[in-house]
């Protein structure tokens, strides 16, 4: 049974590229369910606020896989990649979510997972000696850092709910 | 990109249907939904080679969800159904899910003696130490002083400790896990269901509408310390001295005790016949 890993020390080109890679597709499936769920308990502007913003993450899993091109990955089990969280970085936490959630929280959910995701990347390249290895997690730092702002930016315009945003008169029923 | 290369999430995804989960958003749930598909993309067993059972319940919801054979049964009697399955067709594998309260109240009966049987199948139980799809009566591992509009002041009785029971009862695996780490969760499930005899998997699973004081779970979890064990008194004792420590609290070097051959795998309808003749 494994215990929580940290950020690997040494690092291949290879096994980056499958944590890469794996950050930006659980973010996409996570936004995913999300709005699914979202969907299911009738929030549809949040519920299209996570569909846009797994599409967002697919795009950038695109970009990964086409820079994998012809390598070969390590295919990893769930519980080999050398993550600090639970979780893959940028992977939106099941338990942020609430049926009443606006896109405030939506977005301060998006914010957070690119910071981790570019703290991630950034502790990648303090790691490794590779030079190209180096510059590769570099600059997926700063894309992280560029995505990160402008989350921020949508945030700066989308205002903060009132205090009581989660009361509900109307309690919560079975869903049957 | 070579083809075989297989993120493990996306991998994980190729076993969910398009039911859509009715779960409140941020149920614990969901985490468990998400370490089983990974678990079943780690095995890479065909979706027909695998039933889920179910009872009655939120987490009971779950086989809808997976491609696999399903079985949504009546309340607290997933475990006999899984039994009688897992007899019949020792080359599926069973794997039952539901929670606390349809799992040690109204199967705690079958919970019990599916310990003691020790057949080849593994139990995931999302504990959230609630009713959640009743409106928030207290379950059988609720806290006795956890008060509630159903329960005022709380149930004032000892919790149900599921893994000192499983230990005490005979089961050949015990682990308890938690829904927010899902990665660690499908490891346990994946030992767990290779494990042979009867496997608990109890999930810390929270219920962010009736129990919203438990998504502070996540700050109390940790690995326990010492595990696992093949000491049943010894795995107890460390169990319950931290409920907050998860990993494999057990694991027996025995074999199950159930393991006969079953009449009707062997497709021998005739003998079948014979035994039951009266």
């Amino acid at each position: 049974m494994s215990a929580r890993r940290s950020v690997a020390p040494k690092w291949t080109l290879e096994r980056f590229l499958a944590h890469a890679l794996a950050i930006e597709e659980e973010a996409a499936l996570r936004y995913r369910e999300l709005a699914l769920q979202l969907e299911v308990h009738h929030n549809e502007p949040v519920s299209h606020l996570f569909t846009d913003l797994a599409a967002e993450e697919a795009r950038h899993a695109e970009r990964i896989r086409r820079l994998v091109g012809t390598r070969r990955l390590p295919v990893l089990k769930p519980w080999e990649y050398r993550w600090k969280e639970p979780e893959s970085p940028e992977a939106a936490p099941y338990d942020a979510a609430h049926y009443r959630m606006t896109a405030h929280h939506a977005l301060r959910m998006a914010l957070a997972a690119e910071q981790r995701a570019e703290r991630f990347f950034a502790a990648v390249a303090r790691q490794t000696s590779d030079r190209k290895l180096k510059a590769l997690a570099k600059e997926f730092a700063t894309e992280e850092l560029s995505h990160a702002a402008s989350v921020t930016a949508a945030l700066e315009k989308t205002p903060a709910p009132p205090a009581n945003w989660a009361a509900d008169f109307d309690r919560p029923i079975a869903q049957d | 990109m070579n083809a075989d290369v297989l993120v493990a999430a996306s991998a994980a995804k190729q076993f969910r249907t398009a039911v859509k989960p009715i779960w409140c958003p941020g149920c614990g749930d969901f985490g468990v939904l998400a370490a089983i598909e990974r678990a079943f993309a780690v095995m890479a067993m065909p979706p027909e080679q695998i039933a889920l059972i179910s009872g009655i319940g939120c987490s009971s919801r779950l086989p809808a969800y997976l491609t696999p054979y399903g079985f949504h049964g009546v309340h607290g009697r997933a475990l006999p159904f899984a039994t009688g399955l897992k007899l019949a067709r020792p080359d599926l594998e069973v794997i039952v899910v539901g929670g606390d309260g349809d799992g040690y109240s109204i199967g705690g009966n079958h919970f019990l003696h599916a310990c003691r049987r020790n057949t080849d199948i593994t139990y995931i139980v999302m504990d959230n130490r609630v009713f959640g799809m009743t409106k928030g009566q207290p379950s059988p591992t609720t806290e006795p002083d956890w008060g509630s509009p159903m329960a005022p002041g709380g149930p004032d009785m000892p919790s149900f400790d599921p893994v000192a029971i499983a230990l005490a009862a005979g089961a050949n695996f015990i682990a308890r896990g938690f829904s927010g780490d899902p990665n660690r969760l499908a490891e346990m499930i994946v030992e767990a269901v290779r494990w042979p005899g009867f496997a608990l998997v109890e999930v810390l699973s929270p219920c962010v509408t009736f129990r919203p004081d438990e998504t502070e779970w996540k700050h109390a979890i940790h690995p326990g310390a010492g595990f696992p064990f093949d000491d049943r008194s010894r795995a107890a004792a460390a169990a319950a001295r931290d409920p907050f420590a998860t990993g494999i609290v057990f694991r027996s070097a025995s074999r199950p005790r159930s393991r006969r051959a079953s009449p009707v795998a062997s497709g021998d309808l005739a003998a079948v016949e014979k035994e039951f003749a009266v």
